[in-house]
């Protein structure tokens, strides 16, 4: 599943007379990188265990047999094996292996190019079946940007610890990033929360190329946000998607996008065309033939990281949700905001909206009081159903039942100064169809989406 | 009135009283029900007997709630007082249609329309 390989080895050392200012600038910037690593030691007392692989890695690679003879191969030389020590640090901080998501299919190609120019990505399980999706690119190349690198991947998987939002989780490595990084370092990310139960994708882009969702047609998953790692307040808009059966989700970083040639409509129509065109393809021949299209001449240079991160929904999401809450009205927040939230990704609009949450309300209210009693010890069981043109929610408690044609009209005069009674009325007023079990203590309701057929308010 | 309500607040103006919930989204049974008792307590202790509820800005109430409001409606005509709502958004006003407690209850658009009509 994982490809990364390292092409380019060794650059030529045959131009050994190098001019003595590009000397003197590649001994500062060599000079630089060791103040900046023992900074970021110092720092991040945390990253110690990548650091010491990353000594390991330096000592090995001094200790290699081929030491040159004279100062300028010796730096050469150096400046070599540090891109071959940023190289393998990049490798190996890609995932060894990717979790498995239910339903979802998942393709990556990750090639560290001869720069080693800071392109990360990995797939964070966060629990609850939900996962985050993150592709990066860190500004610069070389040594400095793979350790940066590896600063913001270990940020990322700690401030995603008990957090489903990409806004909280980017705001935290952005506000680590800033106080650990120097300035002039910091990185594009895309980073997805992906709950694989209900196929929504959350995201927030900080200014990634952004990703394609590939349906009919190609949208782009673009949002506001800044780079991460440069500013106190960099505005991350997050975003809400509702994945569908078949869609395809590629994440792209620049290296890979730069084969297209320029960022711009052309650029985008082009992939467009391979993308659309090839539709029917495996997701890992997709991911291939994008890595494989001839580059655009005058533009594409060899030598940038490439990556891509592509999922499929292989499966329709689960459709049915089931929930018990205990008999507290307390308990019916969680119902709401899970019913509600699914109904507001799905599209129902406001009306929509008020209209199940008050049946909603009114159905488990009357389970909660009239069918348990306010017995703790009983619960109420919610089952929610998804389809494309209308929502099913059946709440059921533990109670004895009753017979709702015996329950009066409370809009009769008589009744109309009573504080009750009025639950099943709105139920039946706000759904589109209301219906009992046989022993009364199981209400069934029927919403059609708004673009549906029209009946109940807000339908 | 200087009383100091948890879930709404009153305000007493030119001899009638005026309500609002602090919570536009009243939710859950606790807060219902003191929400409840509080403008009992209102509509108990104000010297007049004319009372305005402010529902500007509500923006759900459930069955619950309106039982809340029959309570206080019935309290103040016990009084031979008067008391009416305002500030209905029309999603909320379906609710009273619907429930036929339209019928029930006297409504105005603002404060300001309540007042002009009750001092």
């Amino acid at each position: 599943m994982t490809d990364c390989s390292s092409p380019n080895s060794k650059r030529s050392r045959e131009k050994a007379n190098i001019a003595k200012a590009a000397l003197d600038s590649l001994r500062d910037e060599i000079s630089s990188m060791k103040q900046e690593i023992a900074r970021l030691r110092q720092e991040n007392a945390g990253l110690k265990s990548e650091m010491d692989a990353h000594e390991t890695e330096a000592r090995l690679a001094r200790s290699a047999p081929d030491a040159p003879c004279d100062e300028h191969a010796l730096l050469r030389a150096r400046y070599d094996r540090d891109l071959q020590i940023a190289r393998q640090l990049q490798l190996r901080l890609n995932p060894v292996w990717l979790p498995q998501m239910p339903g979802m299919e998942i393709a990556v190609k990750c090639v560290s190019g001869a720069k080693a120019s800071g392109d990360f990505y990995d797939v964070i399980e966060l629990g609850d079946n939900s996962y985050g999706l993150l592709i990066a690119d860190v500004s610069g190349s070389g040594l400095r940007a793979a350790v940066v690198m590896a600063v913001a991947k270990l940020a990322f998987r700690t401030f995603s610890a008990n957090q489903f939002s990409p806004k909280a989780i980017l705001d935290k490595v952005n506000a680590a990033l800033c106080d650990s990084t120097p300035e002039s370092y910091y990185l594009e990310a895309f980073l997805g929360v992906l709950d694989a139960d209900n196929m929504v994708l959350r995201y927030v882009n900080a200014s990634q190329p952004p990703p394609l969702l590939l349906r009919d047609k190609v949208t782009r998953l673009d949002g506001r946000g800044l780079f991460v790692g440069m500013f106190d307040d960099p505005g991350y808009e997050e975003k809400t998607v509702a994945l569908e059966f078949g869609d395809r989700l590629l994440m792209l970083t620049d290296g890979a996008l730069d084969r297209f040639g320029p960022p711009g409509a052309a650029r985008d129509a082009r992939i467009d065309e391979v993308l659309t065109a090839n539709r029917n393809a495996s997701l890992e021949d997709m991911v291939e033939l994008l890595l494989q299209v001839p580059p655009a001449p005058g533009y594409f240079e060899e030598g940038d990281d490439l990556t891509i991160l592509a999922l499929e929904v292989a499966q329709s999401p689960v459709a049915v949700h089931e929930l018990s809450i205990e008999s507290d009205p307390a308990e019916i927040r969680h119902v709401e905001r899970l019913i509600l939230g699914l109904l507001e990704t799905k599209g129902y609009g406001e009306r929509s909206l008020f209209a199940t949450r008050l049946a909603l309300e009114e159905a488990v209210t009357n389970a909660i009081r009239h069918g348990n009693k306010h017995d703790r010890t009983r619960k109420v069981h919610v089952t929610f159903f998804l389809e494309d043109d209308r929502a099913t929610i059946t709440v059921a408690d533990e109670g004895e039942g009753f017979n709702p044609s015996e329950v009066p009209d409370p809009r009769g005069v008589e009744y109309l100064e009573r504080e009750g009674g009025r639950g099943l009325l709105l139920m039946r007023a706000y759904m589109d169809e209301v219906s009992y079990n046989d022993k009364g203590n199981a209400v069934t309701m029927v919403k059609y989406a708004p673009w549906a057929r029209k009946k109940s308010p807000g339908g | 009135m200087v009383e100091n309500y948890k879930t709404i607040e009153a305000q007493e103006k030119d001899g009638v009283t005026i309500m609002r919930f602090k919570d536009t989204k009243v939710l859950d049974e606790l807060s219902i029900r003191d929400v409840g008792l509080e403008m009992l307590d209102v509509v108990a202790r104000a010297l007049g007997a004319k009372f305005i509820i402010d529902l500007a800005g509500v923006e759900f109430l459930s069955s619950a709630v309106l039982g809340k409001l029959i309570k206080v409606h019935q309290r103040v005509v016990a009084r031979q007082g008067r008391i009416c709502l305002c500030g209905v958004r029309q999603s909320i006003m379906e609710v009273f249609q619907i429930t036929n407690l339209d019928k029930l209850f006297e409504f105005h658009e603002s404060v300001e329309a309540a007042m002009s009509e009750m001092v």
